[in-house]
């Protein structure tokens, strides 16, 4: 049989770059032109004998080396869940093996998965499985128009970065939308200011807030932060009221009070509390993601604060006094196996680096310290009006991992 | 009673040992009475925190109202606290879905000195800021229900895990 015979006996054939020294139904190889087959080779067998040389079984198995990945280890028609965009593996086991050669591979819905490759090359055959779109399929090993054993595909979609928890409110917002009062600035007569309580009167008598200048309230502040901070955070405190004199609002960082804040108890319990409601989350969509329905689909009820004694004495209360807001994005996801999950989330913390008047009314403690009254005439005071910003802590890189039960 | 057993003894007369018996019966059955009866269970919402969140999450609009409560005396063990709470939300379940919420989360927090029944969050300070979310060690159950199923979904927090 030359070339151009074998062609016209079998039009499905196309190329693959193989040299077609067995063919088999439904299979596509390329036929080099100058091809000699010798006589042992049948190269029409596969379509007319296939059906007494067709496998008695196909399994499929996941080759997840983590056992309590294995979804179904009881032998039940088993499933793959993809996430749209990735790959992963199956393993087709066929049997008795010297029948592989009859075996081609199909998936039912091949805009959802596809699969490769079409035709099993040995008894053993890994199959790389393409997740395409969201959706469910079915890889199907057949023989001869039959079908001998299937194996279910499950493709999610979702997009990352995800929302995935956060705070009643919003960063600079109460809870009802409307800007929180620490961070209004210039919006106190002098009158108003002195009714706040007697410090304030006493504040007026020392300073005269009329004419008092904005140098004298920074280094009044100053001198009060550094009272309240030591070492690294010392410097934070001070560069947090260098950024307040610079007036440009915004947003401030700093790596060394994001350690600080890292390292802190609380925040390692807000992190245990996040992992714990993500495995709930998860357990109850089956690892589908795509499920949650709101970015509070993680039920966190705290959040992580400090004022610790020890907080106030190291400079980390009066940087940040009070989380107000929170923000859980999840970073990363990745099913392993068929049951199990990992990833990576972070969690961005807000505060907002201003006064109101219950932070310094004269009912308060701390309130005869001037450093307040300073900050507060600061940024209250009509005619200074320096603007507050937001303290944002980036703690990233939290690992996440588990398996959903049945 | 004590003035009773007090007079009793001085006086030593029949009639003052015969209040005094009464006045002890008295006492004994007020006290056996006081046991027997239960302490009443009573949920305060504090309305104030009520958040209510609503826009777009990954392309489908939602509607979530978060309500926090007050719980005295509250029952003891994880199956009479789902009972008694889950009762009390599923009598407001038919206004949730009236309000088209697709979601609610509701926290119930023991009574405290630190979560009393009028709870409010309060500023002592600029060291010294109270959220709800800080005494989340008082929280005894949060209840979630979603729109589309009948199932409520108890959280029974570990107090050891409160941020």
């Amino acid at each position: 049989m030359t070339p151009g015979e074998l062609l016209a006996a079998n039009p499905q054939f196309s190329g693959n770059g193989r040299t077609p020294n067995r063919i088999f139904p439904g299979e596509a190889v390329t036929i080099p032109e100058e091809t000699q087959f010798s006589k042992d080779m049948d190269l029409k067998r596969g379509r007319m004998k296939c059906a007494s040389d067709c496998p008695s079984m196909v399994r499929f198995t996941d080759p997840s080396t983590d056992q309590r990945c294995r979804w179904n280890p009881t032998g039940a028609v088993p499933w793959k869940t993809l996430v749209s965009g990735q790959s992963g593996q199956v393993t087709a086991e066929i049997s008795p093996p010297a029948k592989f050669a009859c075996v081609t591979f199909e998936s039912t819905a091949p805009g959802v998965a596809k699969v490769s490759p079409a035709a099993a090359a040995s008894a053993v055959q890994t199959l790389t499985l393409e997740a395409l779109s969201r959706g469910d399929t079915e890889v199907r090993a057949v023989c001869d128009g039959n079908t001998i054993a299937t194996f279910a595909v499950k493709v999610l979609a979702f997009t990352l970065p995800m929302l995935v928890a956060k705070s009643r409110r919003a960063p600079g917002l109460n809870a009802d939308g409307t800007v929180a009062a620490d961070m209004l600035f210039g919006d106190y007569s002098r009158r108003r200011i002195e009714n706040i309580g007697f410090p304030f009167k006493v504040s007026q008598a020392v300073w005269n807030l009329d004419s008092v200048k904005a140098t004298t309230l920074f280094q009044i502040f100053r001198n009060m932060a550094r009272n309240f901070s030591m070492g690294d955070l010392e410097t934070n405190i001070l560069a947090m009221i260098d950024r307040f004199e610079a007036n440009t609002g915004g947003t401030y960082s700093n790596p060394k009070l994001t350690d600080a804040v890292r390292r802190h108890a609380s925040t390692g319990r807000f992190i245990d509390d996040i992992r714990n409601q993500l495995a709930v989350a998860l357990n109850k969509h089956q690892g589908d993601i795509s499920k949650f329905s709101a970015p509070r689909e993680l039920r966190l009820s705290g959040q992580p604060h400090f004022s610790e004694p020890i907080d106030i004495i190291t400079g980390l209360t009066i940087a940040i006094n009070d989380t107000w807001a929170y923000d859980v994005v999840l970073e990363e996801y990745r099913l392993v196996g068929d049951r199990c999950y990992s990833g990576k989330f972070k969690v961005i913390l807000w505060d907002h680096f201003g006064l109101d008047e219950p932070d310094v009314d004269g009912s308060k403690p701390y309130a005869i310290e001037p450093g307040f009254r300073a900050w507060f005439i600061l940024q209250h005071l009509t005619r200074l009006g320096y603007k507050p910003f937001l303290t944002e802590i980036v703690l990233d890189g939290y690992e996440f991992h588990g398996c959903f039960a049945q | 009673m004590t003035i009773a057993f007090w007079l009793a003894a001085k006086g030593r007369s029949r009639s003052t040992l015969t209040i005094a018996g009464i006045l002890f019966l008295m006492f004994f059955a007020s006290s056996a009475v006081s046991a027997d009866s239960p302490p009443e269970i009573k949920i305060f919402p504090r309305p104030a925190l009520t958040t209510i969140d609503a826009g777009v999450y990954q392309g489908k609009s939602y509607n979530v109202k978060l309500e926090y409560f007050v719980v005295t005396n509250p029952p003891q063990g994880e199956p009479d606290i789902r009972a008694f709470i889950g009762a009390y939300v599923q009598s407001e379940l038919a206004a949730d879905q009236h309000q088209g919420y697709t979601m609610t989360d509701r926290f119930f927090y023991r009574e405290t000195a630190s979560t009393p029944r009028d709870y409010v969050e309060s500023v002592k300070g600029y060291f010294d800021h109270d959220r709800i979310e800080y005494h989340a060690d008082d929280l005894l159950v949060a209840v979630r229900w979603r729109r589309g199923s009948d199932d409520l979904e108890y959280h029974f927090p570990s107090p050891s895990q409160s941020p």
